[in-house]
């Protein structure tokens, strides 16, 4: 519905209750015996002053106390890149940095030459690398973000993916769910932000003031890595990179 | 012959101040047209909404819009009923003509207006707060949030500029109606003709919409605001000199 159609829907409501005023009101001297002109003149006077109070009480507020966009994903969307998840992949520091937290890991014994990667998750980005060494293991390590959201600690809410080695495939599905609908699940998380939008007042005059949307308030960086460690000769089933993205 | 020569200035200042005590009703009942505005933005304006297997974060957006909409639909409400019989009927407390009458409405409206435009700036603050005081300021966002003083002025002046403009239209509405009762419900049917040929009307529409909501001036939008007041009420005078004196 535009907001032409909205105006025009506000100014029926007003128009009918206008006319109903200004039609059945003349004449008659209505006096209303609730309440006493003292009150509402009290009640007028102390909207004032409350008014006036939160408006000083408004600048107490400590900015720090509130969460911000801006800073949140400048300094936390480097160093919580995939970019930079292979860098410290690739210089064996994952597990220093507190940049990425491990969740868990598993360790398969396989002594086949060729792999076959079968990703059914929704949520996983796997990445892969191949170790030094023919130590005939798999290992297979859950990453995410060391990040509280936005002030809320989601870290061990967020599912881990099941994995399965299979003769030689391993498979990556998600968790079982155990309702249809996640949100009404007890193990998802709910967050509630609020955020406050300039007045039209305002906004027609501010053009060029920046503006927030959701897509900057939700991280898109806000990694669920599978890292899987390979054996030095171990072949991928994988030609285009499809699947996994080998970082060596 | 007259002991004290009255001006035309001091007939109406005397009928606005006395206007001013009488009708203080109308700022009770914007006193509670905002309350209620204000605990209806606190449920936000708009959300949206996201989820995956883990998270769902629901983003409530709000602002003292409707605030600002309420104090609108209030000041067109009082703008009508200003010459209503009952409000009509005070002028002849003094000695008055149209002139003063309408002199004294109009100077009740800017003064509405500035009171208006000054409770419904700071309610924004108000809004702020008790979002924080009720949701916790650690689950509200930083930016926007903080209003530069020099943002509350303008809104001030801006909204109050949009009450004035509302109320003219309002007050024109009013001397329409009192002139005949037909026009109530032409008032009545002139949106829903609107509608239903809104395929027609729709770029007239947007036009005037955009006369006044797209202006990115601010000097330029109170030009704008003022002097289409100002014809509105030159037009409510002129109709309401045609106003019989007394019914």
């Amino acid at each position: 519905m535009n907001i032409v159609a909205i105006l025009i829907y506000i100014f029926i409501i007003v128009l009918i209750a206008a006319a109903f005023i200004s039609v059945f009101s003349s004449g008659k001297n209505i006096k209303n015996k609730f309440i006493s002109f003292n009150y509402k003149r009290n009640l007028v006077v102390i909207y004032c002053i409350f008014l006036i109070f939160t408006a000083i009480l408004f600048y107490f507020i400590h900015e720090t106390d509130l969460i911000s966009i801006k800073n949140f994903s400048d300094q936390i969307k480097h160093k919580a890149s995939l970019y930079n998840f292979k860098e410290l992949a690739l210089k064996d520091q994952l597990d220093s940095s507190d940049a990425f937290k491990a969740k868990w890991k598993l360790i398969f014994d396989y002594n086949g030459n060729t792999l076959k990667i079968r990703d059914n998750s929704d949520c996983v980005t796997l990445i892969g690398i191949r170790k030094d060494v023919d130590d005939g293991k798999i290992e297979v390590i859950n990453y995410i973000n060391n990040y509280p959201f936005y002030g809320t600690d989601i870290r061990d809410k967020i599912k881990s993916p099941s994995i399965a080695l299979i003769r030689d495939e391993l498979m990556i599905n998600n968790e079982p769910s155990t309702h249809n609908n996640d949100y009404n699940n007890s193990n998802v998380t709910e967050i509630r932000l609020n955020q406050f939008t300039q007045d039209f007042t305002i906004k027609q005059f501010l053009k060029n003031e920046p503006s927030y949307t959701f897509a900057d308030i939700m991280p898109s960086y806000y990694w669920n890595i599978v890292y899987i460690r390979i054996p030095k000769s171990l072949k991928i089933d994988d030609p285009s990179n499809a699947v996994i993205d080998m970082i060596n | 012959m007259y002991l004290i020569k009255n001006s035309l200035f001091n007939i109406s200042k005397k009928q606005y101040l006395f206007k001013l005590k009488a009708d203080f009703r109308i700022f009770f009942s914007l006193v509670i047209a905002q309350i209620f505005a204000a605990l209806l933005s606190l449920d936000g304006m708009s959300s949206t909404s996201f989820s995956n297997e883990s998270v769902y974060v629901r983003i409530t957006y709000m602002s003292g819009n409707t605030v600002i909409i309420f104090t609108l639909i209030w000041a067109f409400i009082v703008s009508i009923s200003l010459l209503n019989i009952n409000n009509r009927n005070i002028d002849f407390t003094f000695v008055s003509n149209r002139i003063t009458s309408n002199l004294s409405n109009i100077a009740l409206i800017v003064t509405m207006a500035v009171f208006g435009g000054v409770t419904a700036s700071l309610s924004d603050n108000l809004i702020r707060v008790f979002a924080c005081l009720i949701y916790g300021s650690s689950k509200t966002i930083y930016e926007n949030f903080f209003i530069p003083p020099v943002y509350i002025l303008m809104n001030m002046i801006v909204t109050a500029l949009y009450i004035i403009l509302v109320s003219s239209i309002g007050y024109l509405s009013g001397a329409l109606v009192q002139l005949n009762k037909a026009f109530a419900a032409l008032l009545l049917i002139v949106p829903f003709v609107i509608i239903f040929i809104q395929l027609s009307l729709i770029g007239f529409m947007s036009k005037i919409y955009n006369f006044y909501f797209s202006e990115s001036s601010l000097i330029m939008f109170a030009l704008k605001a003022i002097i289409s007041a100002a014809v509105f009420f030159s037009c409510a005078i002129l109709v309401s000199n045609r106003l019989e004196v007394r019914k």
